[in-house]
């Protein structure tokens, strides 16, 4: 066999590699043709020398999709090293039983934790429109809070404005329209409490004006009090608001937790299926090994 | 030598002849066949596997005869693992030795 032959033969044998790869291995061929020449072999002898064109094109198409997996891991080039082996004869039955065994448990480990975090997912959006009747989202959470909370008539309501002003209006049943719902009623009696933050935009309502005095004071929010009603009624509502409210918290715990069980095993599962790559491309290298060395 | 010996050594022969100066894959070849016997397409395999692990680098360099040639240099890795490979080489040596032992007795 020639040179252009054995050229020939190996750019066929080698097919489906990209372009600049295949030259390049191409180019390491043609010159150890040159260098071979140069020492006074005849291509003939050289490509003897060489072997098989089939044989190396096959080694050196694993080499390079191992090549490829170490630069970039993607499912796509660990196909390749997988079937760089095959080719090689090297991936035989007694290893792909417990390859499939573990590809199936690890497949059942990832259903387990994308359940887990589609829990999270419908725990939290349950979370979010309950709330809406108890405690109503208005823009970002956390920022303003309107609790409404209806029992027997009496009405309470809860609001929390950017952390700068907290009101709590209550009201108890018009006792003229037992039937009606308090809202729609006149309300006997009313209770609101609002406390404001100094320095609040809103709270110039009442005493004190000075926003030079706000900016340098940082004591506690004074609590503007009207209108004290039965105190014991209003205590009972508020604690039914907490109540409600530590109820959506609740949900909000199975939400956190399904989503951060979720992530964690997901991450857990990800962290197996590194070591298992790992493992299989130091069993590939072994195979390398062997192969070259029966080879030679 | 065995086929079976060969192939641990192969790729420590490769690294020391590299170790004592660059080379080209011909060059590394001709001066294999002296002692270790090898089929000459497995170097290039060969060469890309040390490349892959980082042991070896290649840069292309004028030559007399036509285009540039792919010379081989060992890396900061290549020169620690070849040591590493010199010193179990010569304990394995040395105890396969002791055990033939007989010669020196």
């Amino acid at each position: 066999m020639n040179k252009d032959k054995f050229i020939a033969r190996l750019r066929a044998e080698m097919g489906d590699l990209p372009k600049d790869q295949l030259d390049d291995v191409v180019a390491d061929y043609e010159e150890y043709f040159r260098d071979g020449e140069a020492n006074g072999r005849t291509q003939e002898e050289v490509s003897s020398g060489l072997g098989d064109p089939a044989k190396i094109a096959k080694e050196l198409r694993a080499e390079m999709r191992l090549q490829q997996w170490a630069r970039k891991k993607s499912v796509a080039n660990f196909g390749r090293v997988v079937l760089g082996l095959m080719a090689l004869g090297s991936l035989n039955l007694f290893l792909a039983v417990p390859t499939l065994v573990m590809m199936v448990m690890l497949m059942a480990s990832y259903v387990i934790s994308v359940a887990l975090l589609i829990v999270g997912i419908v725990a939290g959006a349950s979370f979010i429109p309950g709330v809406n009747s108890l405690v109503d989202f208005d823009g970002k959470p956390g920022k303003t809070i309107h609790v409404v909370q209806e029992k027997d008539g009496s009405r309470l309501e809860f609001t929390r404005d950017g952390k700068k002003s907290v009101t709590i209006v209550t009201s108890e049943p018009s006792k003229a329209t037992p039937d009606k719902p308090a809202a729609e009623g006149a309300p006997k009696s009313q209770t609101s409490i609002t406390i404001r933050t100094k320095g609040d935009p809103d709270a110039d309502d009442d005493d004190d004006d000075d926003d030079a005095d706000a900016d340098g004071d940082g004591g506690p929010a004074p609590a503007t009090g009207a209108d004290k009603g039965d105190d014991q009624d209003f205590d009972n509502a508020v604690e039914a608001v907490f109540h409600k409210v530590d109820e959506a918290e609740g949900w909000g715990v199975v939400a956190a937790g399904g989503l951060g069980g979720g992530a964690l095993w997901m991450l857990f599962n990800l962290w197996v299926t590194r070591l298992l790559f790992r493992g299989f491309v130091r069993y590939a290298r072994l195979n390398y090994s062997v192969l070259r060395g029966t080879d030679a | 030598m065995s086929a079976q010996l060969k192939k641990g050594t192969l790729e420590m022969c490769v690294l020391a002849i590299l170790g004592q100066a660059d080379a080209y894959a011909y060059d590394i070849v001709s001066r294999l066949a002296a002692g270790v016997e090898m089929s000459e397409g497995t170097i290039y395999p060969l060469m890309r596997r040390l490349q892959n692990d980082a042991l070896v680098r290649t840069y292309l360099a004028e030559s007399e005869q036509g285009p540039p040639r792919k010379y081989y240099r060992l890396t900061e890795a290549g020169r620690r693992e070849l040591a590493k490979m010199k010193a179990e080489w010569r304990s394995f040596v040395d105890e396969v030795n002791r055990i033939l032992g007989d010669d020196h007795e």
